[in-house]
């Protein structure tokens, strides 16, 4: 117990200045203003639907953050992150065909990149492959990942909403950021600019395919999953 | 109670009587202890006390015919037709087994292994789940201590021997396809109860896939997921549950017992190396949390959230089940597994899945996510009282 202890200790800069905390908020702030999400006064409701999201963004393996060594996998940043609208389509009883076209795709992004790091740890994400078929793969899996984001984040107009999208975002970033830090020029840029560089591309990527369709979003998922099926040598 | 105090006998290896024709291992004991839960949780009939007794004689044999016989009585005691056939369906293919080796006895009937053998009872373990149902499209009921019967039996096959791929894949197809339609007919079902019925079913076809992975991790997986339906069972949340409590039982709460389970089944097969399936797997989940989630409401029942708390407990001491339940269960059927995948406690922090190079192929540290989230939770309630205050 006291290794857990003492982790949590010395992750105090990753709980209240990044990427938790302070940051963090910042970003949520910055994005429900893009989105025209009203600031709410924090009720239990939206906590309870605001902690799940904000532990997976506290929880990102992202630099220069303080190290912590009990890391997340993709199934369970995935449920974390989709927790709040999750719970109101759960309270709502919204069509579960519904919830299929919004959740398919990112599901199918997601099996892409795992398949390449051939594990579900979130670092595994910051492992640039070196053949090029899988850097491939990596480009388009991120690429669907984030393209799948937009319908899952629409379900409700609130801060959790918001979070939740930071959070998806931040994932969709992290093949991106692994493939930037090989290139010579962008090494030199200090991590806590890359970040939210990327993270700003990928806002505005998501934006781009918020009107994208439904099929367009499986072809981009689907292309991914074939390319990562492919054998490398 | 007598499974509980089994596994203080089995810890280092299987406890033999009467020169091995009772053979008490980590198996029978995590039949005993999930079959006495189970049998907690309905009104106790003579029934169900014989087919008790038939499943434990059936787990604690040491010869095939025994095996073959207890789960014969077992489902011959049931009382629909479908559970018959899949009891003559085990006993079928392990009696196949008995008579193609050179010995009755289990751990030694190795040669006797063939795929005429392994269909008969992996179409029993099907039956037994409810997969006629779920091509018939109708609801039914759901025999909890069936799949039980089911899923041990196919696990006790390992105590024969090794799998060949063909008959992994054939688990997997057969695992996948009663999860992912049991999954989608709980997600659509309209009432509570016809929920729970797909859900258990859905849970039930989960551990198909996970016995079909043959890696210690596998096993694991099976005994947390016979775990959280056995706690499900005991809860009754179609009946009626809080909020709080049926989200605790959903699984879609880190740290609880069902998040453990399912986490546990995608973790395996990850670390098989079969990403795909993985991700299947999560997404059965997902849908299978929705359901349940879907199906919160009712008249309050102090039984829910008995369970709900019991959930919480035990998925906080999965590293504790690990050690103590499920890691005996696995070493004990070691001769049939193959290393690709192990799940090992994580200190207290949760679980930790290694690959075949003990590399980690996924993570689920429960107790921190739960404490970091009380952190988080804690310092956004002190930043609201102080916004109020200013």
């Amino acid at each position: 117990m006291s290794d857990i202890l003492g982790a949590l200790g010395q992750a105090w800069p990753r709980l209240l200045l990044y990427p938790g905390g302070i940051s963090a908020l910042l970003m949520v702030l910055i994005v429900a203003r893009l989105r025209g999400i009203p600031p709410a006064t924090l009720g239990p409701f939206t906590l309870i639907d605001l902690l799940p999201p904000l532990s997976v963004i506290t929880l990102l393996p992202l630099t220069p953050a303080a190290p912590f060594a009990y890391g997340l996998d993709v199934p369970t940043a995935l449920l974390m992150l989709l927790w709040p609208s999750f719970r109101r389509a759960a309270s709502e009883r919204i069509a579960p065909q519904q919830m299929l076209e919004w959740y398919l795709p990112l599901l199918i992004a997601a099996t892409a990149l795992v398949s390449v790091t051939t594990t579900l740890d979130l670092s595994g994400l910051l492992r640039w492959p070196a053949e090029p078929l899988r850097q491939l793969c990596f480009l388009l899996g991120a690429l669907a990942w984030i393209a799948a984001v937009p319908p899952i984040t629409s379900l409700q107009n609130d801060l959790a909403e918001a979070c939740s999208e930071v959070g998806l975002l931040l994932i969709g970033v992290l093949p991106l950021i692994a493939g930037l830090s090989t290139l010579p020029i962008i090494n030199q840029i200090p991590p806590l600019i890359l970040v939210p560089a990327t993270l700003i591309v990928a806002v505005i990527a998501a934006d781009g395919t918020r009107h994208l369709s439904l099929p367009s979003r499986y072809l981009l998922a689907g292309m991914a999953l074939l390319v990562s099926g492919f054998p490398v040598r | 109670m007598i499974g509980v105090g089994g596994y203080w006998l089995i810890q280092r290896r299987p406890f033999s009587i009467a020169q091995g024709i009772i053979v008490v291992d980590g198996l029978s004991c995590l039949v005993l202890f999930s079959a006495g839960l189970l049998v907690l949780t309905i009104p106790v009939q003579w029934r169900q006390v014989w087919q008790l007794l038939a499943l434990i004689g059936a787990m604690t044999s040491g010869h095939i015919v025994g095996l073959a016989g207890g789960l014969l009585a077992t489902t011959a005691l049931s009382r629909r037709w479908e559970y018959r056939l899949a009891g003559l369906a085990f006993a079928g293919g392990y009696l196949g087994i008995g008579v193609n080796a050179a010995s009755w006895w289990i751990a030694l009937s190795g040669d006797g292994l063939n795929s005429v053998s392994f269909v008969s009872l992996l179409v029993g373990s099907a039956l037994a789940v409810g997969a006629l149902d779920g091509a018939m499209k109708r609801v039914s009921s759901f025999e909890p201590l069936m799949a039980l019967t089911a899923l041990a039996a196919l696990l006790r096959l390992y105590s024969v021997g090794p799998w060949n791929l063909g008959w992994q894949f054939a688990t997997f197809v057969a695992g996948g396809a009663v999860s992912l339609h049991a999954a989608w007919q709980a997600v659509t079902a309209q009432h509570a109860q016809d929920t729970e019925v797909w859900l258990q079913r859905g849970i039930s076809g989960l551990a198909l896939i996970a016995t079909g992975c043959a890696t210690p991790a596998g096993v694991v997986a099976v005994g947390m997921l016979v775990l959280h339906l056995s706690v499900r069972q005991l809860g009754q949340p179609a009946l009626g549950i809080a909020p709080w409590a049926g989200w605790l039982l959903t699984g879609a709460v880190p740290g609880s017992l069902g998040f453990m389970a399912f986490w546990s089944v995608s973790a395996a097969a990850m670390a098989a190396g079969i990403a795909v399936l993985a991700m299947v797997v999560w997404a059965t989940a997902l849908c299978l949390m929705l359901a349940a989630g879907r199906q919160i409401g009712g008249v309050r029942q102090r039984r829910g959230a008995m369970a709900a708390i019991i959930s919480l407990a035990a998925g906080l001491a999965t590293p504790i089940l690990v050690r103590w339940m499920l890691r005996p269960l696995s070493d004990h059927l070691q001769g049939g597994l193959t290393p690709y995948g192990a799940i090992e406690p994580w200190g207290w922090a949760g679980l930790l899945a290694l690959d075949a190079g003990s590399r980690p192929a996924a993570t689920a540290p429960g107790l921190v996510l739960l404490m970091m989230l009380g952190l988080i939770g804690a310092l956004a309630w002190v930043i609201s009282r102080w916004r109020e205050g200013v």
